[in-house]
């Protein structure tokens, strides 16, 4: 049997069979042999998978926002990295799982959403114009395809269509607005009566010693916080420049060294008329543009003008409308043969047909400024601002290289760097993170005087940047850790702080006791204002915001109970400076949507809608995470440490 | 079985199997063709069904935030009639109620979402539909139909937004005691315009929570 399988395996029908089975696996198989696998995976959500290639670039765009939006303030220690990195992850799988949901639903962006998508983004326009190849450039910096980038597009295009249906169509019926009309434009007429604490800061009595004990038991409330002192050199290209001197020799010889700085080279303005002349030509057809172009310049010559010969004629579609205006013709701009005629004719002038690759032009040159050189006398005082600033940028350079390198040659000193460009190593006060002086409040300092490098090991720091062309150097001479302040140091200021606690204390106390009393109807607010010896304040008609009342007031005021009929209704508050208020609301007045203009309205539905529907949008994509297949790989995403 | 033949018997085999077979073999190669072909022009047939549907979609949307209710009606009857089951004929419909709900045309906007409901093939889409019409049977003063929606709404499901209508339910019924309970849960979940739920409960005396504890 096996013989006889393998005898006839060798004729041409077999060679046929496995033509046939070998077409199914070319169509089918290829895809996955092209598609590269092996790629270390962050999470999966059903068969999709984010790499660690794609979040790691996410995270990074992620950081570099934060980094703009804080600017200078910007402490990379202040972030909870491993925080940061789930959430940048969960964006991601949310993203995945919405997309993927879309799709399911069969919902698709067509090319021409694409197109129009992209044609909109101002990163891809000059002048407000799509520009192709300002598209291809700004890809081709990004390192992608354009077909990477409008499938990118694609999809968020349908995530966007798909949050834009759910966001945009939640509910603001009329009856909710007049719901909120009425109750955020409400009025509210109260009486309000403060006992504050200074009232009571006389009788108030520590116990002995009642300082010293909560001293003891809130030593973390008396840090003095972690300090150095520094020892620095520092390079400041504006003092490097304070210092330097212009000697005439000098001056007068940069001044010849740039002396085409000086110099308005020659310009000459052009029109011209052009015929064009297509590649292929034969020599005939040749010769009878030429007589073409002959006759043109003829009937300039015969008097008629330039520009309306040009207009008629000229087959160069950038200049014809204009008359044939190029206007300055700047060297090495057009090419050569009428380049060179350009500069070679006088003003007015027409010249003959010139040839060129385009075809045959005519040129009149229309304008010539001859080139202008400014004397030395002139230019004196330019010529030696412009010599003193390459020389203090180049002295910073060349300074800023040493320092550096000596810094780092010779870590255990500052002394060898400073005698090699003749500095002073100068001393700081005591500078701690949360309060350093003002010159040496950048962040980038504070972080190198802090670091392990240069606080633990006691290294010089780095070159650090303080500014455009403002470096120094900085190495720890002292350092202070973060301790507690002596008892008398902080004895007032607990002294202080209990009594007034306790002032607190006792007015929360005398006023409970009031507010009971008025509750049971013993005492009026008025008669309780009077007993206190403290003014009774009235506020006719508050509204939510705005009303020149202690803010705690108000809000307890607006969050009272609706009082029924003439009850007047009491509660109390607790002011931001520790007093104690007791509040009788005596009415209520609602507002109303017919008081509210058109455009009052229109923003108040927005606002509606649009809370109500993000929330919405939120608890769908909730539904959809639930039901997705979401497998997070890796659980520890703060990548290695050196 | 031989195992040697000649040149000649092959041929002559390989003749009488192409009679006994060729038949089947050429149908099958056609139908397994037919099929691929068939399949692909469908696929594709689908895709720019999809891509129409979408375009039209994004019309009717832009004209939806222009509060243009003839062109969102006409164009989500276009979008229903010709794409069937489409998500993108249940989205209309979600901007058509919204539409209608702001012109104040309450039982237009309720018939409108009760069809996406009932018809939407996306769970989490039928649900927000469900939803909003029970916010809006609520407003046509069917609270105890409101209510009987909000119960089909399981697996916590939109939870803060069910339990901030709960609360206008139950204050709708004159029973405080369960809608300040409603409205603080609400809050506690993060429904959506916090600063109007906060307004209500505070006029109804607040958190029941709170005010125990003060």
């Amino acid at each position: 049997m096996l013989q006889s399988i393998r005898d006839r395996a060798q004729g041409w029908i077999a060679w046929v069979i496995v033509f046939l089975i070998s077409i199914p696996f070319a169509l089918w198989g290829i895809s996955e042999y092209i598609g590269v696998g092996g790629e270390p995976v962050v999470a999966t959500v059903g068969d999709a998978e984010i790499t660690e290639r794609s979040f790691e670039q996410q995270y990074r765009d992620f950081r570099q926002r934060l980094r703009q939006q804080f600017g200078e303030n910007f402490n990379p220690e202040m972030l909870d990295e491993k925080m940061l990195r789930a959430q940048v992850l969960d964006g991601m799988i949310e993203e995945e799982v919405v997309l993927q949901a879309a799709e399911d639903n069969g919902m698709r962006a067509g090319t021409v959403l694409v197109q129009d998508a992209i044609r909109n983004i101002g990163a891809f326009q000059i002048n407000g114009e799509f520009n192709q190849q300002a598209y291809e450039r700004a890809l081709f910096a990004q390192g992608m395809r354009p077909l990477e980038f409008e499938e990118e597009v694609r999809k968020s295009l349908v995530r966007a269509q798909l949050t834009g249906a759910i966001r945009d169509s939640a509910l603001a019926p009329q009856a909710e607005l007049e719901e909120m009309a009425r109750l955020r434009e409400q009025q509210r007429t109260f009486a309000y009566l403060i006992l504050p604490p200074a009232d009571y800061m006389e009788q108030a009595e520590l116990e002995t010693g009642a300082a010293k004990s909560y001293y003891d038991a809130h030593h973390d409330e008396f840090m003095a916080p972690e300090q150095v002192q520094l020892e620095y050199l520092e390079l400041d290209i504006d003092r490097i420049a304070e210092n330097l001197e212009a000697g005439e020799e000098i001056v007068r010889g940069f001044y010849q060294e740039h002396k085409q700085d000086y110099t308005t080279p020659e310009q000459r303005s052009a029109s011209h008329i052009l015929i064009t002349v297509p590649e292929d030509a034969e020599e005939a057809k040749e010769q009878e543009i030429l007589e073409q172009a002959q006759a043109a310049r003829q009937r300039i010559l015969d008097g008629e003008d330039f520009a309306a010969v040009a207009k008629a004629v000229s087959e160069d579609p950038g200049s014809a409308d204009l008359g044939g205006d190029l206007g300055v013709i700047d060297k090495g701009v057009m090419v050569a043969p009428f380049e060179e005629a350009v500069y070679a004719m006088e003003k007015g002038a027409i010249s003959e047909p010139v040839r060129s690759r385009f075809g045959f032009h005519i040129i009149r040159l229309d304008d010539l400024q001859p080139e202008q050189v400014r004397s030395f006398e002139e230019a004196r005082e330019d010529v030696a601002k412009a010599y003193l600033k390459i020389e203090a940028e180049r002295l910073f350079y060349d300074y800023a290289d040493r320092l550096a390198n000596r810094a780092y040659e010779d870590p255990g000193s500052l002394l060898p760097a400073a005698d090699a460009l003749e500095m002073e190593v100068q001393t700081s006060p005591w500078i701690s993170r949360i309060n350093p002086p003002e010159s040496f409040s950048s962040q980038k300092l504070l972080n190198a005087a802090f670091s392990e490098d240069v606080l633990l090991e006691r290294n010089n720091s780095e070159l650090i940047e303080l500014g455009d062309e403002h470096v120094i150097v900085v190495r720890v001479i002292e350092h202070q850790p973060a301790e507690v302040k002596d008892f008398a140091e902080v004895e007032e200021t607990i002294t202080r702080n209990l009594r007034r606690e306790q002032a607190q204390e006792m007015a929360r106390a005398a006023g409970e006791a009031l507010l009971e009393r008025i509750r049971a109807r013993e005492i009026t607010l008025e008669a309780a204002a009077e007993e206190i010896g403290n003014p009774l304040q009235r506020q006719e008609a508050a509204k939510r915001v705005g009303a020149p009342v202690p803010r705690e007031v108000l809000n307890a005021a607006f969050r009272m109970p609706r009082p029924e009929g003439e009850t007047v209704r009491y509660a109390s508050a607790r002011t931001a400076a520790g007093g104690y208020a007791i509040i009788g609301l005596e009415g209520v007045t609602d507002g109303s949507l017919q008081e509210m203009d058109d455009a009052q309205r229109q923003q108040l539905r927005r606002s509606i809608t649009d809370s109500r529907g993000q929330v919405q949008y939120n608890a769908l994509t909730e539904l959809l995470k639930a039901k997705a297949d979401i497998a997070i790989k890796k659980k520890d995403l703060t990548p290695e440490r050196l | 079985m031989s195992t040697h033949l000649t040149e000649e018997e092959q041929v002559e085999a390989l003749k009488k199997w192409w009679q006994e077979n060729g038949k089947s073999l050429i149908v099958g190669a056609v139908l397994g063709l037919g099929g691929i072909f068939g399949w692909q022009s469908w696929t594709q047939h689908q895709a720019t069904q999809s891509e129409l549907a979408s375009v039209r979609f994004e019309n009717l949307h832009q004209a939806a935030r222009n509060d243009q209710l003839d062109a969102v009606q006409k164009q989500a009857q276009i979008i229903q009639d010709e794409h069937k089951k489409h998500i993108y004929s249940d989205f209309a419909h979600l901007d058509l109620a919204k539409v209608q709900a702001d012109q104040g045309d309450a039982a237009g906007a309720a018939q409108t979402l009760q069809q996406v409901a009932d018809n939407s093939g996306e769970q989490a889409v039928r649900l927000l539909a469900q939803l909003r019409l029970a916010r809006l049977k609520l407003i046509q003063g069917d609270a105890a139909g409101a209510g009987a929606l909000l119960d089909q709404l399981t697996d916590n499901a939109y939870r803060g937004e069910v339990l901030a209508l709960r609360g206008d339910i139950a204050r709708a019924r004159g029973d405080t005691q369960q809608a300040r309970r409603a409205y603080a849960d609400a809050l506690a979940a993060n429904a959506g315009n916090a600063g109007l739920i906060r307004m209500k409960l505070d006029e109804l005396g607040g958190d029941p929570d709170e005010a125990e504890a003060s």
